[in-house]
């Protein structure tokens, strides 16, 4: 039914008033309404997993992408492309790395392919050109080798200098 | 980043190509390297996943730092279950798969399971090793070959050695397609008159030891090529596709079929293709309709049957009532309703007056062989003078597409060589292609697309002419028209550059800005710097420029041209002066004295370094051309001091460069 809402309660109490359709782009939600028979507008789902500021962005996004097409299901057919960002969506995503990762495990807890897809594409393109290096520092990962293996890894990448 | 879980880490490495992931992620700390070798080991057909070669790679990167990084690092190479050699839009892999398999290094990945061989040119490297790979290793197997090799590569000697030193074989899958549309049939000529083929290759392969293979995947024109290796395969479930042309053929395929009545899965794409009477074709002239299908296209008794499939098409007329007739006999023949195989949809192409004929029994979207396994459309008219016009045209298949697009990313737009495009369809082709545009939005019913080719000659025979590039208003719309309504086109190969000169200049209104700039590969015909009309000899010229302007992200450069390999002319204008012939026989015999020799090193040299410095994701030139053998050493010494780091290859018919 347009315009029928529903309740979505964050982790940290906060609710937010969202059309059911806009809603059930979250396969998670659109399993709990049919599962659970909630269409009441007093009905709370509870996303325990989604803070208040994360909720308000994939609300956000998903109210923007209400009348899009599904998504294609993934195949050999299709290229993975990570060139196809809509400008709306590059600048959605121009936040601070927590609140980009925070944001791809929402998509993946609700379960909403289209933006799981674009924040992966987002970060698929932070890493693209850059040296092992380079992406330690980006994205703070630490080195945990032992010192055997360590000298092993040198031992391999020394093969591979380019020329 | 170590806050995600693995499998939203691997969902963002599907994203990167396998080179990326390695040279971003590898030895960054353990869990990484686990997540990349676990992110290689995955081999999954429907996601194309593993060790994937194709194009746009450097020759330079792959054989300097990622081969010896995987042979060398043991939980790299046994992390490999799934090689796949995308040759298709790329040679590429060719030089980068002779890399792994000379020397015998495909045999350094213990746990390869599975591999795809699409299109390679060169296959002896594999014949040397496949032995060894069929008997103790693979599970599948899937070798895509072209005309080229088997007229270059495929000698019985190869295929003896191939064969002869194996006993056993423990594939459960194999997939072989060796037919080749664009031909007159030749290789199956080859296998026909010689036999090697199927007593060499599939015999031996399989003989008393295929108790294994499960599923059978060929295309090929000829059915008494599977009569051997049926015989060697009792525990077949899947036999899928073949073709056939003449009625005794229907005969043979029919005994085919009664033989392999235990299969459980079943494609038959049949099509009637010549256009020479003969008194065989009788069964084709027919009414094709649940009857036949019954008849001719499956066993007599079925014991195991559960899935069937098919494509017919045949020259024929057929009107409305026709079709609904078709379609209706299958909903009252007995046989179909009782297997409620009754879906099946009957098209008719009133241009080239042929009857498209397929099921839907297994998949709503399953169109044809070609729309349902590779995703391209075609609209396939006749290839020379003696072939009919059997595909659709491309205007029918347009009218089809919003059904069909989520399956389509490659669009190819046949014509003939004498006759060039269908006009008439061309013409009805722009006005739906106008109508999606404008009603449909731009990029929706094409957002899969990522690869057009426009017209069928890329050879040096038709870059060879000395015709005036002439213009075509329908032609260059309908060009405009198909790039701009793609949103991520990847590889464009049209037959003649001054097309696409002519789209840029004359119809820009039709092109969508930017709609060019996505393209890796692009593949012409250019026409000849020293023959040839003025106007025709500077068309080269521009070819640097269009493509640093439009094309900015190209990775590899394909071109067929008929003399030099140079593009950019030292010819001097003739302006149809008296005497015009005699002036150019004479230009033409000067070009071998060293004079014009190193004037045309000069030029060739300054071409390439403007491509190269114009396009800096450039990965890959190759030129067919032909040049006096006087000329090579010249052209050798140029590029090796004018690119000291990079591979090359400069004969009399072709140059490559590897950057």
């Amino acid at each position: 039914m347009a315009g029928h809402k529903i309740k979505l309660q964050s982790s940290d109490g906060d609710t937010f008033d969202v059309e059911v359709e806009i809603a059930k782009q979250s396969a998670t939600i659109k399993t709990m309404l049919e599962d659970l028979g909630m269409d009441e507008e007093e009905d709370v789902i509870p996303l325990p997993n989604v803070n208040s500021a994360i909720l308000k962005k994939v609300i956000q996004w998903a109210t923007h992408h209400k009348d899009d097409p599904p998504p294609p299901e993934d195949d050999e057919n299709r290229e993975k492309n990570t060139n196809d960002i809509s400008s709306w969506d590059q600048d959605f995503l121009k936040v601070d790395q927590g609140t980009l990762f925070e944001l791809i495990l929402a998509a993946n807890y609700l379960d909403i392919k289209g933006l799981l897809d674009v924040t992966c594409k987002t970060v698929a393109n932070m890493i693209k050109g850059k040296t092992p290096e380079e992406i330690r520092r980006t994205f703070n990962i630490k080195n945990d080798f032992t010192p055997q293996e360590e000298e092993q890894i040198k031992k391999e990448n020394e093969w591979c200098e380019e020329k | 980043m170590e806050t995600l879980p693995n499998e939203i880490l691997l969902h963002i490495f599907s994203y990167l190509e396998l080179f990326d992931l390695l040279t971003s992620f590898w030895s960054l700390n353990i869990r990484f390297n686990s997540l990349v070798c676990l992110a290689l080991s995955i081999g999954d057909n429907s996601l194309n996943t593993g060790l994937i070669i194709k194009q746009g790679l450097s020759y330079n990167k792959f054989s300097s730092l990622f081969f010896p990084l995987i042979l060398n690092s043991s939980s790299l190479s046994s992390s490999i279950r799934r090689i796949h050699f995308d040759e298709t839009n790329s040679i590429i892999c060719d030089l980068i798969y002779e890399l792994l398999f000379k020397g015998r290094n495909i045999l350094r990945f213990p746990n390869l399971k599975s591999l795809i061989l699409t299109r390679c040119i060169s296959i002896e490297p594999i014949i040397q090793n496949i032995s060894y790979l069929i008997e103790y290793q693979l599970d599948e197997l899937t070798l895509t070959f072209d005309h080229q090799v088997f007229i270059r590569d495929f000698y019985v000697d190869e295929h003896s050695s191939m064969a002869s030193d194996t006993g056993r074989c423990r594939l459960k899958s194999l997939r072989l397609d060796i037919s080749n549309e664009f031909t007159s049939g030749d290789n199956h000529q080859c296998l026909v008159g010689n036999s090697y083929f199927s007593s060499n290759f599939i015999v031996n392969q399989c003989e008393s030891c295929c108790m294994t293979l499960r599923r059978l995947f060929i295309r090929l024109k000829y059915t008494f090529f599977l009569e051997n290796l049926i015989e060697h395969v009792p525990n077949l479930e899947e036999i899928l596709k073949t073709f056939i042309c003449e009625d005794a053929e229907f005969v043979y395929l029919k005994r085919l079929l009664n033989n392999l009545n235990y299969v459980e899965k079943l494609k038959v794409h049949l099509k009637s293709d010549k256009l020479i009477e003969t008194r065989r074709r009788n069964i084709w002239k027919s009414v094709i309709d649940a009857n036949f299908i019954r008849h001719y296209c499956l066993p007599d008794k079925i014991i195991n049957l559960i899935n069937f499939d098919f494509y017919i098409y045949s020259q024929c007329q057929l009107s409305s009532n026709d079709i609904k007739r078709i379609i209706k006999s299958f909903n009252i023949h007995s046989f179909f309703v009782d297997y409620k195989w009754t879906n099946v949809k009957c098209l008719f192409d009133p241009i080239i007056e042929c009857q498209h004929l397929f099921s839907c029994f297994t998949n709503a979207l399953q169109f044809s062989d070609s729309l349902n396994n590779y995703s391209y459309i075609f609209n396939w008219p006749r290839i020379d003078f003696i072939w009919f016009d059997l595909y659709p045209s491309l205007h029918l298949f347009l009218e089809q597409f919003n059904e069909l697009s989520p399956n389509i990313s490659c669009i190819e737009v046949h014509q003939t060589r004498m006759m060039g495009f269908d006009e008439s369809d061309l013409l009805v082709s722009l006005k739906i292609l106008s109508k999606m545009k404008l009603y449909k939005g731009v990029d929706m019913p094409f957002r899969n697309v990522t690869k057009i080719q426009f017209g069928t000659h890329l050879d040096r025979m038709n870059a060879d002419t000395e015709i005036v590039p002439s213009r075509n208003e329908i032609r260059e719309k309908v060009l405009a028209h198909l790039i701009s309504m793609t949103v991520q086109l990847k590889y464009l190969l049209v037959e003649r550059f001054e097309w696409l000169l002519h789209v840029v200049q004359y119809a820009s209104d039709d092109l969508r800005r930017e709609a060019l700039s996505t393209v890796q590969y692009a593949e012409f015909c250019l026409p000849s710097c020293s023959t040839g009309s003025d106007e025709s000899i500077h068309i080269g010229k521009h070819l640097v420029p269009f493509l640093s302007t439009h094309m900015s992200h190209l990775q590899t450069l394909r071109l067929w041209q008929p003399d030099d390999f140079s593009w950019t002319t030292i010819r001097p204008d003739f302006k149809k002066e008296p005497y015009y012939s005699v002036k150019l026989l004479r230009w033409l015999k000067s070009l071998k004295t060293p004079g014009l020799i190193a004037q045309h090193v000069a030029i060739f040299e300054r071409d390439l370094c403007r491509l190269v410095e114009n396009l800096k994701e450039f990965t890959f030139l190759d030129i067919n051309g032909e040049i006096h053998y006087e000329k090579v050493e010249s052209y050798r010494s140029m590029v090796q001091a004018r690119f000291p780091h990079c591979r090359s290859d400069v004969g009399i018919l072709r140059f490559r460069l590897w950057l």
